[in-house]
């Protein structure tokens, strides 16, 4: 059974790959001018029919990622309400989309039961969210004509900074404003000029390091997805048939892990800013 | 002259931050295989900060790439 789902597997693939393959070489996008073919891209084109300016293509894949999460959340609502129920109901044999948002379910609880210490229903919420959505956007580049929303800063500074929002707001209803700030300043110091001096320092030392974490979460993310697009396309310049569809198989593997990699981070940042002993 | 300048910068930042990056992520892959297949049972343990160590070794090499991409496009 398992061995047909991979052979099935296997075909779309190859039919993908020459789809793609197809595809970049009918754009006439060769090699020849520029070492990044540049492809139909079908935001462009709902921008140009719409009148509007083409920079609001993170928008359009940030729209696109909500459609496919709602219908997937509404017609598998049942099934993971089970899968989160029973903590050992296995995936299916057979793959399936339901079978899929079983798997992700299982995985998004199991990383929030690690992270946060008692059950939060918020904090797994956030991290669900945020998985499925990252990764519905990364994974909408590896369909040809689309180009992935996550590969540009705007979209993903817009995803950083909510959660900055979000985990300042929890920190602070969580212990209180005052407590709050004043755990910036690092432990406290019974020695008489350095008691003064080093909380100062360490508070300054925080607040740059708290404001660039929605930078640098949001520059991974564009870094590495538009750099894999990047890759397949000067791939696509330099080989046109087949070898760029082996970069797909990258891509899946770097659209799930950078997924993660963010909804991780901002678990951690909002159980570091609730839980009290730090 | 100036142009191969920046090319030749471009290349050295990519390459630079890359072996930098490859040469990190060798080390902790390296360290981890070994601890999981010392102690089996780790294997849990050790996934989420492994994946974690990993992206944030990569974060240096991305932002080289960055650097480079934005030498070669100004």
């Amino acid at each position: 059974m398992r061995c047909f789902v991979l052979v099935r597997l296997a075909v779309w693939w190859l039919v993908g790959s020459v789809v793609f393959t197809g595809v970049a070489w009918a754009a006439g996008s060769g090699g020849e001018d520029s070492a990044v073919p540049t492809f139909f891209n079908i935001y462009q084109q709902i921008a140009y029919v719409l009148g509007l300016s083409e920079k609001v293509y993170p928008f359009m894949s940030a729209l696109l990622a909500l459609a496919v999460i709602a219908v997937m959340g509404l017609r598998y609502r049942s099934y993971v309400r089970r899968c989160l129920a029973s903590d050992q109901l296995e995936p299916k044999e057979k793959f399936s989309l339901e079978s899929l948002t079983e798997t992700i379910a299982k995985f998004i609880y199991d990383l929030s039961k690690d992270l946060f210490s008692k059950a939060s229903p918020h904090g797994t919420a956030l991290i669900a969210s945020l998985f499925l959505f990252v990764l519905v956007m990364n994974l909408s580049g590896l369909i040809p004509f689309l180009p992935p929303g996550s590969g540009d800063f705007s979209a993903n500074l817009g995803i950083g900074l909510s959660v900055f929002v979000v985990y300042h707001v929890a920190g602070i209803r969580a212990q209180g404003f005052w407590p709050y700030i004043k755990h910036f300043s690092g432990p406290k110091v019974n020695i008489p000029v350095l008691g003064l001096l080093l909380p100062i320092l360490i508070f300054v030392v925080e607040i740059i390091s708290h404001s660039f974490r929605p930078v640098s979460l949001s520059l991974r993310l564009m870094g590495n997805i538009f750099g894999d697009h990047m890759l397949v396309g000067v791939f696509t310049g330099m080989v046109t048939w087949f070898i760029p569809s082996l970069l797909l198989f990258f891509g899946v593997l770097v659209s799930i892990v950078q997924a993660f990699v963010f909804s991780l981070l901002s678990g951690i940042y909002l159980s570091m800013a609730v839980s009290e002993d730090h | 002259m100036e142009q191969g300048l920046v090319a030749l910068a471009a290349g050295l930042a990519i390459g630079l931050g890359a072996f930098g990056a490859a040469t990190a992520q060798a080390k902790a892959a390296a360290a981890t295989f070994e601890g999981v297949t010392r102690n089996p049972s780790s294997k849990d343990a050790v996934f989420v900060p492994f994946i974690l160590a990993l992206a944030f070794m990569e974060f240096q090499a991305i932002l080289a790439f960055i650097v480079a991409f934005l030498l070669l496009q100004g």
